[in-house]
């Protein structure tokens, strides 16, 4: 029954996508020259989380009778992505005989080499099937060869931020709608505290609302405004605040992040969300097992293990807590990526190092890393001599070896 | 102090000066009598004499430096990229014939390190090249390897080498060296190296080269290790139940200091073990649960998670007291 609402209220037509005028007047346009049968460049909405992309292809294809085909660009990756695409658009049409819109996401996400690869093949077959891009940002992390490529396949559709009132009022429709009596100043704080991200908005409303209701009034100090925090908060809310766990599976699946990236964020706050040594050592051990298969799934090449992993640290944590925090939880950041462990892997220069003083000392490079390294680091500091006649012995120039040894990449 | 790797500097040269492995030593010794050589396993804990053994055989049998060069191959399974470039190795090393000598030593380090696959392709070219060559693997387990090889091998087995021992051949080092010492701290670079005397000489020379007065604290920074008071006080306040203090104690040993997760459990252990405050029952406890920390840390992604996972171990045992 966990049914995002961001999913459950996504408007069907183009005259629902609120508070983005001009965009739709521009897709109208659009559509209007494709009916008219002049052959049309591929769309790209771009613009911040939230604003309505998705919701606008949605409400297009629905509009029109298309059936909208989904490629989400961070989840393929390499060539099989483009054959994907390629056979979408190619492919004969469905049983129904629908037509199809092929909807891109995320663009950005995908390596510049890929991503021109996709974006010239959209300007090849958008005549023979309308398709949409999107894209966060036109000018950060893209490079502009990329975005001239894309001016030359695509008609350009800006999506702003919303202003909070228009917020607001989705908001407040949707609590009517659900039959929530939610009050003035929550909403506004929800609305506000969004950043003009409606998805966010309705996120933080489901987990207020199914999870702590006193507990929005203080929202607007604590909750990231950058837009991957806020995606993260929302996770962690609705797995330390909320009591239904099956919840914060959904939003798990809405935050498309790293698995190890989200068990540092989760794993950070635990201690701040649960005091009770049997909520701790519940949530640690599914932490703990999730790490674990998150690695399993990487040595055995099993995508499957991952999905338990995902479980673990979300229903796991969530059902680990005997009853929901009765103060304001803190979140933040995690300390361990902030940190960044001292800790890190030989070079491939050291690791050359290594072997030749392994063969010289009969033991192996490993050894050599962990036992013989230090004193040479030592030695540097000091009057040198080990390292010179090092140098001599197994024909490596010192500078090569004082560089190696000087670069942070190792213990 | 001489500018040279104390480890290469003083690894015995000849078999009567290895330290301790008395029967071992005296076995060998009698092959070299006999001048003849059986395949020889060596099995034991690092840093305890196999290498130096080794190589002290290679110049007892073939007395002089060029013609132990000629004869003597060394080879690590571990740095070696699989069975195949060690058999094109040997094969280069053993066909030719062995020059002022009645046969070619190859030394076939950490050979446990193997599949059972490669060890049995392994005693295959063995077999193939014994008219003329005698093979001396090396391992830590004996059990690691193939029922088959050991069964052609004279095994030996190396024991740690004694607190006493180790002592002993450091004061010796730290004269010829003209290094001074504390007793406490070469107390505690016995203790880290745990029998392991290569580790021990190691540590000895990474403290020397620092400069500065060799005193425990500075063995404890360069030995990876967290002072077992710094580990005995996380375990205390995660066992009082505050937890996040004792997690923020663990990011410190393991982020600031540098400390592996691996010695860390290990140190974690110990202190429990020898801790008067946990009464043998919750020693019992303790010890599956690390035991099983100790597990996912080795077969998990982040170390410092299976950690957090013993401290609320600790903290829930601390909570039923």
């Amino acid at each position: 029954m966990s049914l995002l609402w961001a999913e459950k209220y996504r408007p069907a037509k183009l005259a629902g996508i609120r508070g983005q005028n001009q965009a739709v007047s521009k897709i109208r346009e659009w559509l209007e020259r494709s009916r008219l049968g002049k052959p049309g460049k591929a769309l790209l909405f771009y613009g911040p989380p939230g604003t309505g992309k998705t919701s606008a292809a949605y409400a297009l294809a629905n509009e029109i009778g298309y059936v909208l085909v989904e490629v989400n660009a961070s989840e393929l990756r390499g060539d099989e992505k483009l054959k994907a695409v390629e056979e979408n658009i190619t492919a004969p049409s469905l049983p129904d005989m629908r037509r199809r819109i092929v909807l891109i996401d995320e663009i950005d996400a995908l390596p510049t080499r890929e991503a021109s690869k996709l974006v010239g093949l959209a300007g090849k077959l958008s005549a023979r099937c309308p398709m949409v891009l999107t894209i966060n940002d036109l000018y950060k992390n893209l490079p502009r060869r990329l975005r001239v490529e894309l001016k030359r396949a695509a008609e350009f559709v800006e999506f702003k931020r919303l202003v909070w009132t228009t917020i607001r009022s989705v908001l407040k429709q949707i609590s009517e709608e659900e039959g929530l009596e939610v009050d003035g100043p929550t909403l506004k704080a929800l609305a506000v505290n969004s950043s003009g991200d409606l998805r966010a908005a309705i996120n933080d409303l489901q987990a207020i609302t199914q999870g702590s209701p006193s507990l929005a009034a203080k929202l607007g100090e604590t909750i990231g405004r950058r837009d991957v925090e806020r995606k993260i908060f929302d996770l962690l809310r609705s797995i330390f605040l909320s009591d239904d766990c099956g919840y914060s599976r959904v939003v798990r699946r809405e935050v498309h992040e790293d698995p190890g990236f989200l068990l540092r964020w989760i794993e950070e706050n635990v201690p701040l969300a649960y005091e009770d040594p049997r909520e701790l050592g519940a949530a640690y051990d599914a932490l703990s097992k999730a790490d674990l298969y998150f690695k399993r799934a990487t040595n055995v090449g099993n995508r499957r293990l991952i999905s338990y992993s995902s479980e673990l640290m979300t229903l796991g944590v969530c059902c680990s807590k005997k009853k929901r925090p009765t103060g304001w939880v803190r979140f933040r950041f995690p300390e361990v990526i902030r940190r960044r462990s001292a800790r890190k892997e030989l070079s491939g220069e050291q690791r050359e190092i290594a072997r030749a003083i392994s063969k010289r000392l009969h033991v192996s490079s490993r050894e050599v890393a962990r036992e013989v390294f230090p004193i040479l680091k030592g030695d540097m500091r000091g009057k040198g001599g080990i390292i010179s006649s090092l140098s001599r012995q197994i024909g490596i120039e010192e500078d090569r070896i004082r560089e190696a040894m000087a670069s942070k990449k190792s213990r | 102090m001489s500018p040279e790797l104390w480890v290469e500097k003083y690894r015995p040269r000849r078999l009567a000066e290895i330290v301790d492995q008395d029967e071992v030593i005296e076995a060998l010794r009698g092959f070299v009598a006999k001048k003849s050589l059986p395949h020889l396993l060596f099995a034991g804990p690092p840093g305890t004499g196999k290498t130096t053994a080794a190589l002290a055989l290679a110049n007892e049998i073939f007395v002089s430096g060029d013609i132990v060069r000629e004869n003597y191959l060394e080879l690590n399974a571990s740095d070696e990229r699989g069975i195949g470039t060690i058999r094109t190795k040997i094969k280069d090393f053993a066909k030719t014939v062995p020059g002022g000598a009645p046969y070619k030593v190859i030394h076939l380090d950490e050979a446990d390190h193997l599949t059972p696959q490669a060890q049995h392709a392994l005693r295959r070219i063995m077999e193939m090249y014994s008219s003329n060559t005698r093979f001396i693997l090396a391992c830590n387990y004996s059990s690691r390897i193939i029922q088959p090889i050991q069964s052609r091998t004279a095994v030996f087995r190396f024991s740690l080498i004694p607190r006493e021992a180790m002592k002993e051949r450091l004061e010796f080092i730290c004269g010829e060296e003209a290094v001074s010492t504390s007793e406490e701290a070469l107390d505690v670079i016995v203790n880290i190296s745990e029998g392991d005397l290569r580790r021990s000489i190691n540590l000895l020379q990474t403290a020397a080269v620092m400069g500065r007065e060799i005193g425990k604290e500075l063995v404890y920074e360069i030995s990876g290790l967290a002072e077992p008071e710094s580990v005995k006080k996380m375990i205390v306040a995660a066992h009082q139940g505050e937890f996040a203090t004792a997690r923020s104690m663990l990011l410190n040993l393991m982020l600031e200091q540098g400390i592996s997760g691996e010695d860390l459990i290990k140190q974690i252990f110990r202190a429990v073990m020898y801790s008067p405050d946990f009464s043998k029952e919750e020693k019992a406890t303790l010890i599956s649960h690390i035991g099983e920390a100790d597990f996912r840390l080795s077969q998990g992604l982040h170390p410092d998670i299976h950690l957090s996972f013993l401290l609320a171990k600790f903290a829930e045992l601390g909570a039923q007291g």
